[in-house]
């Protein structure tokens, strides 16, 4: 028994204020990292855990990040506790779910008109990076390298005259939306209940101002109900400030500074390196290698706008464009096939410029505003996910006198036990090499179960997106075991029709698969498929340059042609 | 330069459009030359015409009559039947068209019977989904049309299920495929009223209707995808028309278009080694497409100064959206396509009057026609691209007297 050295505090009800029993230990509200991450923590140690997400899993920033877990090297000077969370989570992260880690090694460009300048910077970069280096075998990155002109541009060609030595350092990309959904189907398989299109619309609160549950409605079904719950955790990331009010609460207790972010991605692999530059505004962007597209990003703004409408602006996408364009002219020329926008729950601070504000996370125990047994997660960077989750799991724990043994930086995540061969999807699923590896990075060993379905029904086999290329057994897979509803669903887990065709190809038939299984008509697929392609042609539009205009010329008459313009609302 | 000698009527681009113009301008006696790039929209059409934009199943069209010239021409172009069709989408919907490839089915003369889907194992179809789609369509469940799958064996190696719907149709023009595929469909589908097929008739333009001759019950394909047999076989039966027509076709890209002692002079882009060549009209139907064939390009590059939109080629013609001329956007980077939404992207055009005539900074350009989606104000609709083309070339011929 643990002896008492809390401060006493009321216990955890394990009653209604009917005296009814209490559905579950804790209810979480927000399936995004944070969110998802204590549902897993929590379920693992033992507790009942219900979890409800408005949208989608990994709706919000999650899911609309630069898509790396990095080292955090920007805090280096300001913020290094940050730094070393971020490398040592890191590090878990690539422990438990190996599948969903590639490397991205950066070039650091360096310019100069003058030669000691430009050695100057040189050094202090190399410094610099020494420090980082320290900080690098936390997440089995390697060490930096200090580069003269050639060496750099012997790397990479497409940099602009002028470049006058770098250095290169290693990071790691992740797909933020896969990870969230690793984590729900690990929650899942451990007795959490997971509910995404699902809005909480109010947090119910006894007469002395106890939390002790939520009010909710299936966006899709119609279907409210209740659920109570000893705890309530508010893990809505940037949403934070309106669950405060939904349990009566001020916005003001979840102080956060929404800062909005956006990405392009191009058409192919520009470069084999991520490449550093400076915005007009000194800000720093860059350019990556993800996978089988480029990804040019980021920027970061006050957003005081719709949460759950964030798009990106032709403004926001030229700013970047126009950075990258100084060390990487060629980009110029390249073709963007769309953009993703989410707003990151930064710690609120006054008279900051975005940028400086902390990357820190902090739990909030809303006792404090007479809300006891409701807590926020605020702030937090998705590489350090895992040890937030793990924090605010603690205090859980600690109020419920749940005594399971912390594993979340050990157990693995779902298809992270071991590894797949692509060859042996290739070879035993008749499928092309390119869709077994997508396969595989998606799945981790859960790529076999996939397999397993191709084997059973051939007709499984089929590639449905031809850009990504995904296939209808995937399609079907996380549709029954990975919570996809809508076709946007479908495409946040698998990137189907994400790619050159904007989902022309593929969004009516995914619409149709998503409708067969989840026992609604043809036409509710059909109008699935509208919504996302309205959506994604809002997010591309930003960013069309006259290549990309002609496709989206073309795609509009081949829509109109055979599924016609999407309904009116009456 | 070359001169390539002087024409009546000279028409650029060989899509829908251009073929229209050539043959209205040939039927009033205009020597005609035409001169086509490079594939447009015309070529990647779905096989689905029609008239008035097609706006969704459910939604009432009105119904555009169809002129006495705009059928002639489709009478003699002989790919496109024109009528009340009911037409089968590769996206599983049924839909109503104006007009329609002769290769694929109507389901019009179907209602309240039995049709079989061909289920044929490639990877782009999905046979039992798409019947339970169509079965779904507010005209099957009026007139009680079934929908079934039904098992076909059409793939002889494995690598077919994969290939491009051209590939695939293609082989199909082969005649001992075509019988094997026919004696596959008359067995399979016996019970069955009419047979469904994907965008595989073939390339040619008669595989279809050899097809039909060695199956009991109508067959048909449904809509082609970007790219596919319908559009193939459209390409195919201009090409020959113009030929039938006797009308010199060239292969070139134009480069400029400019008055020269009261007729225009057409520059085309010279092939390596040679030098540009120039053809004189007394009239030009300029058919170049619009943002979906890069007849009319989308800019925004401030580096070099063109923002916005432009012709492809140079020409003393305007550009228009929405009724108004463009002269320059408030911006370096062009239009904002995030605040209009990408079908802006379609209604802009080179600026013309009602007639089609060109205009520049609102005054007419004698002599010189717009047709097709080149044209602003003009419905981007196969059939309407056609119609078009027939009124610019009928006006760009001799016999019309100057307004």
């Amino acid at each position: 028994m643990e002896a008492s050295r809390e401060p006493a505090q009321p216990d955890a009800p394990e009653r209604d204020e009917a005296g009814q029993a209490l559905d579950v230990d804790v209810i979480v509200i927000g399936g995004g990292v944070n969110g998802t991450g204590v549902a897993r923590d929590a379920s693992l140690r033992g507790m009942r855990v219900a979890l409800f997400e408005r949208h989608d899993l990994a709706f919000g920033a999650s899911g609309n990040s630069s898509g790396m877990i990095h080292g955090g090297p920007r805090y280096l000077t300001s913020d290094p506790d940050v730094t070393y969370t971020s490398c040592l989570d890191s590090g878990h992260i690539q422990q438990i779910a190996p599948h969903l880690l590639f490397r991205i090694p950066f070039l650091a460009p360096i310019f100069g008109a003058r030669e000691l300048v430009a050695e100057a910077m040189l050094a202090a970069y190399d410094a610099f990076f020494d420090v980082y280096d320290r900080y690098q075998p936390l997440k089995r990155g390697k060490p930096h390298v200090r580069l003269d002109a050639d060496a750099l541009r012997a790397l990479e060609p497409g940099l602009v005259d002028g470049v006058r030595g770098g250095v290169s350092f290693d990071e790691w990309g992740i797909d933020g939306a896969r990870l969230c959904v690793a984590n729900a189907v690990d929650a899942a398989e451990n007795g959490a209940e997971i509910r995404t299109h699902t809005t909480v619309t109010e947090v119910l609160r006894r007469s002395d101002g106890r939390v002790y549950g939520v009010r909710y409605r299936d966006r899709m079904s119609g279907e409210s109900g209740r659920r109570t719950a000893k705890l309530v955790v508010n893990a809505t990331g940037a949403w934070a400030p309106i669950t405060a009010t939904l349990g009566g609460l001020t916005p003001e207790v979840t102080k956060i500074r929404p800062g909005k972010g956006i990405h392009v991605f191009l058409d192919r692999r520009l470069t084999n390196y991520a490449i550093l530059a400076r915005a007009v505004d000194g800000r720093e962007v860059f350019l990556l290698p993800w996978q089988n597209v480029s990804v040019l990003g980021t920027t970061d703004d006050d957003y005081y706008g719709d949460l759950d409408d964030v798009v990106a602006t032709g403004d926001e996408v030229r700013y970047l464009f126009q950075a990258v364009a100084n060390v990487f002219p060629s980009i110029s020329g390249a073709r963007a096939i769309g953009t993703w926008g989410g707003v990151r729950p930064t710690l609120h601070g006054w008279g900051v410029n975005e940028d400086r504000l902390s990357r820190e996370h902090r739990v909030v125990d809303h006792r404090k505003d007479g809300a006891d047994g409701l807590y926020s997660m605020i702030g937090g960077k998705l590489a350090s996910y895992r040890l937030f989750a793990e924090e605010m799991t603690d205090e859980l724990a600690r109020r419920l006198r749940v005594h399971g043994a912390k594993r979340t930086h050990t157990a693995k995540l779902p298809g992270g036990d071991g590894s797949v061969d692509p060859m042996e999807l290739v070879v035993r699923g008749g499928m092309e090499a390119v869709t077994a590896t997508r396969l595989e990075y998606r799945h981790g060993t859960r790529s076999l179960r996939i397999l397993e379905r191709m084997l059973k029904d051939p007709r499984e086999a089929a590639v449905i997106c031809p850009c990504e290329p995904v296939t209808l057994a995937e399609v079907r897979y996380v549709v029954k075991e990975e919570y996809a509803r809508t076709v946007e669903d479908v495409a946040r887990r698998t990137r189907l029709g994400l790619g050159a065709c904007g989902g022309l190809r593929c969004a009516a038939r995914c619409g149709r698969v998503v409708a067969a299984m989840t026992e609604r008509s043809p036409r509710d697929g059909l109008l699935l498929a509208h919504e996302f392609l309205a959506n994604a042609a809002r997010r591309r539009a930003p960013a069309v340059l006259p290549d990309q205009a002609r496709q989206e010329a073309l795609a509009l008459s081949a829509l109109r042609a055979e599924i016609g313009e999407p309904p009116r609302d009456e | 330069m070359s001169g390539l000698g002087r024409y009546e009527v000279v028409v650029v681009g060989g899509g829908i459009a251009g073929t229209a113009a050539a043959w209205a301008a040939t039927r009033a006696n205009a020597r005609v030359l035409l001169v086509h790039d490079r594939a447009g929209s015309t070529a990647l059409y779905s096989g689905a015409a029609d008239l008035a934009p097609w706006r969704g199943a459910g939604v009432r069209s009105t119904a555009v009559p169809v002129s006495d010239e705009l059928r002639a021409f489709f009478a003699e172009l002989g790919q496109i039947r024109l009528g009340d069709f009911r037409i089968a989408t590769r996206q599983g919907v049924v839909r109503s068209a104006a007009g329609a490839d002769r290769a694929l089915l109507d389901l019009a003369p179907l209602a309240g019977l039995r049709v079989a889907v061909a289920d044929v194992q490639r990877d782009e179809w999905d046979a039992p989904l798409l019947a339970w789609a169509f079965s779904d369509s507010d005209w099957a469940l009026r007139t009680r049309t079934v929908f079934e799958p039904v098992r076909i064996d059409a793939l002889r190696t494995g690598p077919e299920r994969r290939i491009a719907p051209y590939d695939f149709a293609a082989l199909h023009d082969e005649p001992e495929r075509l019988a094997a595929l026919a004696s596959a469909i008359t067995e399979a589908c016996g019970e069955f009223d009419a047979c469904l097929l994907g965008p595989w008739l073939g390339v040619e333009l008669e595989t279809a209707e050899r097809l039909q001759k060695l199956v009991p019950v109508p067959v048909g394909e449904c809509t082609s995808p970007l790219a596919g047999a319908a559009g193939a076989r459209l390409e195919r039966a201009c090409a020959a028309l113009l030929g039938r027509l006797g009308v010199e076709a060239r292969r070139a890209r134009a480069r400029s278009v400019t008055p020269r002692a009261g007729r225009w002079a057409l520059e085309l882009e010279p092939s390596a080694g040679e030098k540009a060549k120039v053809a004189e009209g007394d009239a030009v139907v300029l058919a170049v497409g619009g943002v979906a064939a890069g007849g009319i390009r989308f800019e925004w590059a401030p580096g070099d100064g063109r923002q916005g939109f432009s012709a492809s080629l140079e020409a003393p013609i305007g550009l228009a959206l929405d009724g108004e001329e463009l002269s320059a956007f408030g911006s370096l980077y062009g239009p904002s396509l995030e605040r209009s939404g990408l079908e802006l992207l379609e209604r802009v055009g080179l600026a013309v009057d009602e007639r089609g005539r060109a205009l520049r900074l609102g005054s007419v350009q004698e002599g010189l026609f717009v047709a097709g989606d080149a044209a602003a104000g003009v419905a981007r609709t196969l059939l309407g691209a056609a119609e078009s083309g027939v009124r610019a070339g009928t006006l760009a011929g001799p016999g019309e007297p100057a307004d």
